[in-house]
């Protein structure tokens, strides 16, 4: 749609006017300009443009007749493009798309509302083919909330099934950030209750609520967890999965990078899953706690 | 207003309003627009017929009489001309709607209006009240999406920059085959013509827009490859067994079945992929894991962390 020239637009939107009209009739140019998304003078020209189509002879009996009455748009001898036409692909896609998140955000909603989404994604589906696929999507049901949260720096209530205990406990976090690693989503974050850096695995987040008027900032968690963290690393392999891990775009040739951290755990962490083609410059304090866990795994496999 | 779109409203009426196929000479004739010697009006043809086709208008080609080898004509039929979908009611053009505004970026959100814009015109109002109680959070797509959503319907050859494994950019020709989300993050399934082999893209990977070769119809997409393809596109699955600290490592325990061991541990036995990615797995449970087996993957975690040590002592 996007790339398409402003002729072939203009087109698409005079083959839709018919058809609207005559369903819309005595429409205020306004709100007919706003429907259209063009401005009401560009509306005005369109209509006088379309007055001068029809069917072939072009005389006033086989032209679409316009009329404005005070502003009010009517439609008259437009049979032949009186039709609503077939949607594009792009069209069905991003409709289907949007249909399928949707239902992936209201697992508990009522069935009959349910039933009716997943007849219209059956329906939009037979005209895409298997084009476009959307797979369970446990980040949707929350992830606006989460992202938002993050951004604005809020703190949350988290509803938590733990998988061990088998119950669900409810926790206050401040959410740093998301980390995706093999087909799940964790939301990372420092837990209140604990007062270190925690992990929820946000298919298993049941609920998920801002807590009002909250405002954390990166100072108050590192107050709480140590020092303010600005590291650098050296990067000798795995740089695509490395720059991913650290919310970065670039590293440089020399594997030089400056990153800021909130937790030193997740760094020492971040550090071991990546190893070893990730290694921290300078910071002797976080070096030895990182060959500290090293040697803490490597305990566990005497030779 | 152009001339252009005008004669290109007027074809379309001429077409949809016939009940019979009209050949070329009869449309230079009749309908309003067409201008200049045979070979110009021609090529004013042939370019409004590729012009209707990009608003997905399909122009038939036949004949009047298959007996006779008349000269051939056009039209467009109404059934593929009018919208798809039957049976619309209230709550249906409400979830449309709810559906179509979804979208924060201009290009799905645009496809997505112009098409609501469709439904609107069949003249059933929305029934809002009946889907009031879902939520839409606003999502964001990636800026190629809407592009190759056109380069997998029209099967155009595209090529794009996508970031390697080591951080460097490539230039990616394919023929894109299915888009998927999962997880968050969206995924392009493509047999890539270099490499001669399908592979699985990430959209946030790329890093330019995606450029269409033009021409339609270039490839066929080979369905039984495609279904037998992983969206992990890795290899054979390998077994792993671990000892697991009991009520440690979640994401691990979820994905293997898990035994009583003794009173610390617990046995979980797990399939994975890639030797890398189930490494960087075990690794960020620190030491609450231990790998039995396999003794290939036992080793790759020693090395790897005797390596870290020496980096970092």
């Amino acid at each position: 749609m996007s790339n398409q020239s402003a002729p072939i637009q203009e087109v698409s939107r005079l083959l839709d006017l018919v058809p609207f009209l005559s369903t819309h009739s005595h429409i205020s140019l306004k709100e007919l300009a706003g429907e259209f998304g063009i401005s009401e003078k560009a509306m005005a020209s369109e209509l006088t443009a379309l007055s001068m189509c029809g069917l072939p002879g072009y005389t006033p009996y086989e032209l679409i007749e316009i009329y404005f009455e005070s502003g009010f748009v009517t439609i008259n001898n437009h049979d032949a493009l009186d039709i609503p036409r077939a949607l594009t692909q792009l069209e069905v896609a991003s409709l289907l798309i949007g249909l399928e998140l949707m239902r992936d955000a209201a697992v508990d909603g009522d069935s009959a509302l349910l039933e009716k989404i997943d007849s219209l994604i059956v329906e939009m589906k037979s005209l895409t083919g298997d084009a476009i696929s959307i797979s369970d999507n446990p980040m949707t049901a929350f992830q606006a909330v989460i992202e938002s949260a993050i951004a604005r720096r809020r703190s949350l209530s988290l509803e938590y099934q733990s998988p061990i205990r088998n119950e669900i406990s409810t926790r206050e976090v401040d959410p740093l950030s998301l980390r995706s690693e093999k087909a799940h989503i964790y939301l990372v974050t420092f837990c209140h209750s604990a007062k270190a850096i925690r992990e929820f695995r946000l298919d298993r987040v049941v609920e998920v609520k801002e807590i009002e008027n909250s405002n954390f900032t990166p100072a108050s968690v590192d107050s709480q967890s140590g020092d303010k963290h600005s590291i650098q690393l050296k990067v000798t392999g795995d740089r695509r999965a490395i720059a991913e891990a650290l919310s970065i775009t670039e590293i440089p040739a020399n594997g030089e990078v400056e990153v800021e951290i909130y937790s030193p755990e997740w760094m020492t962490k971040a550090v071991l899953a990546h190893a070893p083609y990730m290694e921290l410059v300078e910071n002797a304090q976080l070096r030895s706690e990182i060959t500290r866990s090293a040697e803490n795994i490597l305990a566990l496999y005497p030779s | 207003m152009s001339r252009k779109s005008e004669r290109l409203v007027n074809l379309t009426i001429a077409l949809l309003a016939t009940k019979r196929y009209l050949t070329k000479a009869e449309i230079f004739k009749n309908v309003s627009g067409y201008s200049g010697d045979a070979e110009a009006k021609d090529r004013m043809f042939e370019r409004d017929k590729d012009d209707l086709r990009s608003l997905g208008i399909t122009i038939e080609l036949g004949s009047f009489d298959p007996l006779f080898e008349d000269e051939a004509g056009y039209r467009i039929k109404p059934e593929s001309y009018a919208l798809q979908l039957k049976n619309l009611d209230a709550t249906s053009i409400a979830l449309l709607s709810k559906a179509g505004k979804m979208w924060r970026e201009a290009a799905l959100g645009q496809s997505a209006q112009s098409g609501l814009r469709k439904l609107r015109s069949v003249g059933i109002n929305s029934d809002l009240e009946s889907v009031i109680e879902l939520t839409t959070s606003s999502q964001s797509a990636p800026e190629q999406l809407s592009d190759l959503i056109e380069a997998i319907t029209s099967r155009q050859v595209i090529t794009f920059e996508y970031l390697n494994k080591d951080l460097a950019s490539e230039v990616r020709k394919v023929n894109p085959y299915r888009l998927s989300n999962s997880l968050g993050y969206w995924y392009l399934i493509a047999w890539d013509l270099e490499k001669l082999a399908l592979r699985t893209f990430r959209l946030d990977r790329f890093i330019s827009s995606v450029k269409l070769s033009g021409r339609n119809n270039s490839f066929e997409v080979d369905v039984e490859l495609l279904n037998s393809h992983d969206l992990e596109q890795i290899g054979e699955n390998s077994d792993a067994v671990l000892l697991v600290r009991k009520g440690k490592a979640p994401a691990l325990r979820n994905e293997g079945v898990i035994s009583e061991h003794d009173s610390e541990w617990d046995r979980v036995n797990l399939q994975y992929q890639s030797s890398k990615q189930i490494l960087r797995e075990l690794l960020w449970a620190g030491d609450n894991v231990i790998i039995l087996e396999p003794e290939e993957l036992r080793n790759k975690l020693i090395t790897s962390l005797k390596e870290v040590i020496a980096h970092h002592v």
